[in-house]
């Protein structure tokens, strides 16, 4: 489960639906009784869905650490917020983020036996960071 | 054209273009547009919400079809009203305003163009109208609202959001050379006037915006009109005036240059990050592995502090964008937002007031199944996962004759 959720981390891009922020608070709320708390104060996801358009939370992986053969942390920083599909990480303060470390079993590219240069070739951007901005600790540097 | 008509058309140019410039879309490169907006206006909006109290204002942001919105547009046709009677008075405006406008004019179809391919890609890679959550789903149909309803009955077909997306995105491409321009306006009348009727009719909220693109689209075709009546109605031959901006850059290659420049942005802006997500259909997006439907067939409840826990919990639902939800025996909803520790196994889930909840999960790939417990609440829920994917609603269903319904 765990490999599961760090694969859908790691190969998809974080896009959420375009929405309005009455159909985005609509989608997952049956009574409207909470709405106008929502709206006012912005919660949760509400803050970033407008007009109709896309919005997504933004990522960027740290450190990729090889404990062993099987397992592999993963070090990341998420958005606390969903945003503008075009939203860029460096448009983004510190304080927009959380950081957050995931726990890998078995993945076939990160994993101990493979070298840095095979990673990097195999995945150039994982959560839409730079291979090359990526600190691997553990792995076969040749 | 008469003079109060002419002094009508050109209020609502510059009405159209104080328009584009201050209502705060979402831009990629020009994220800067919501400050300066909140920056010249937000006083003003906050004197006037303050000073009439009939205004209601939950919330300050301008955002789509907000009290703040509907504030910013009186302003700036009241600016554009103002603008136009007193240039009149200036010689400088009275000898070039044909260039200003037809300058206003290009602008505003630039700007059509723009939006209507943001749009429009929107609809073909299948992001504004998404496949219907399981929440909604399992809500019975007539406690739905109409906006909701609408938004997922959209979703439900792949081929006609594709549809939808390319008539937006075909006449949008139109705008962009002067020979297919009036052509593209005349399409988009169609279309917008159709998103307009929508989203009234469904009260979906983008309809002061949705009106301002219909204002700007048949401002453009306004100078056309006679024409296109005399050539649909009266069937006469005739030949329009072509809305070009060639008479305002007589440099080919400095023409040549903006145009590329402008059309790369638009690009930039409404394709590019479908290109680089590498994002062709939503819907193909790997989900969260938990999101989904599952029914509650056992809750154990243990004696604790808390005891007023509705126990009558009938499905619990993982929204697709991190909230968890509860659907009760008599179909009403409570729904949190969800954050999931993987390596502790655990939800937490924050109530509209912030309070709270910490959950173990335990989820069972092999029997589909998912069992909750809160100590602190002392309750336990085994759950089994519901195929909500097979829900007749999500089925490709297609009939070219009433003869092949209900054959296997």
């Amino acid at each position: 489960m765990k490999t599961a959720i760090l694969s859908l981390l790691f190969f998809t891009g974080i896009m959420c639906q375009a929405q309005t922020k009455v159909i985005s608070y609509k989608s997952h709320s049956g009574s409207k009784s909470s709405f106008a708390k929502a709206y006012r104060n912005n919660l949760f996801d509400l803050k970033h869905s407008n007009f109709g358009i896309v919005t997504v939370r933004i990522r960027r992986l740290d450190t990729i650490i090889a404990v062993n053969n099987s397992i592999t942390l993963v070090k990341y920083r998420e958005s606390i917020a969903e945003y503008n599909l075009h939203t860029k990480f460096e448009d983004l303060e510190k304080s927009d983020f959380i950081h957050k470390t995931d726990t890998i079993s078995n993945n076939q590219i990160l994993n101990k036996k493979n070298t840095v240069k095979f990673i990097k070739k195999s995945s150039p951007v994982l959560f839409d960071t730079p291979i090359d901005e990526v600190v691997f600790i553990g792995f076969k540097n040749n | 054209m008469r003079k109060s008509i002419l002094f009508n058309y050109q209020a609502l140019l510059i009405f159209a273009f104080l328009g584009v410039l201050f209502v705060p879309f979402s831009f990629r490169n020009l994220d800067f547009q919501s400050k300066i907006t909140a920056f010249l206006f937000e006083d003003l909006i906050h004197l006037i919400t303050s000073n009439f109290k009939n205004f209601l204002v939950v919330n300050a942001e301008i955002t789509s079809d907000s009290t703040t919105l509907y504030i910013l547009f009186f302003i700036l046709l009241l600016l554009a009203v103002i603008f136009t009677a007193v240039l009149s008075f200036f010689s400088f405006w009275k000898t070039n305003q044909d260039l200003i406008f037809r300058a206003i004019q290009i602008i505003l179809t630039y700007y059509l163009a723009f939006i209507m391919l943001k749009y429009g890609f929107d609809k073909v890679f299948k992001v504004q109208f998404y496949l219907p959550e399981p929440n909604i789903l399992y809500t019975p149909l007539g406690m739905l609202d109409k906006d909701i309803l609408f938004w997922s009955s959209m979703g439900t077909s792949y081929s006609y959001n594709v549809f939808m997306g390319l008539m937006e995105v075909i006449p949008a491409l139109l705008l962009l050379y002067n020979k297919t321009r009036i052509l593209g306006l005349f399409i988009l009348s169609g279309v917008l006037l159709n998103v307009v009727f929508i989203n009234f009719g469904f009260d979906i909220s983008v309809k002061l915006y949705s009106l301002f693109l219909l204002l700007i689209c048949f401002l453009l075709l306004a100078p056309n009109l006679k024409k296109i009546i005399q050539f649909f109605i009266f069937n006469k031959p005739t030949a329009s005036a072509r809305l070009k901006g060639s008479d305002l850059i007589t440099s080919k290659t400095i023409k040549w240059c903006i145009k590329t420049i402008v059309i790369f942005f638009f690009f930039t802006e409404s394709l590019f990050p479908y290109l680089q997500k590498e994002t062709y259909n939503n819907e193909t997006i790997i989900q969260n592995p938990l999101h989904g439907a599952y029914e509650v067939v056992k809750i154990e409840k243990n004696e604790t502090q808390k005891n007023n826990v509705n126990q009558k919990i009938k499905r619990i639902f993982v929204h697709r964008n991190n909230y968890f939800i509860f659907q009760y025996a008599d179909d009403t909803m409570e729904d949190f937002y969800l954050e999931i520790n993987p390596i502790q196994n655990q939800f937490i889930l924050t109530d509209y007031n912030a309070e709270k909840i910490k959950l173990q999960y335990k989820y069972s790939k092999s029997s589909k199944t998912l069992e909750l417990y809160s100590p602190e609440l002392g309750i336990r829920i085994y759950s089994k996962t519901l195929p909500w994917k097979k829900l007749p609603l999500l089925q490709p269903l297609f009939h070219w004759t009433v003869d092949e319904i209900g054959k296997n």
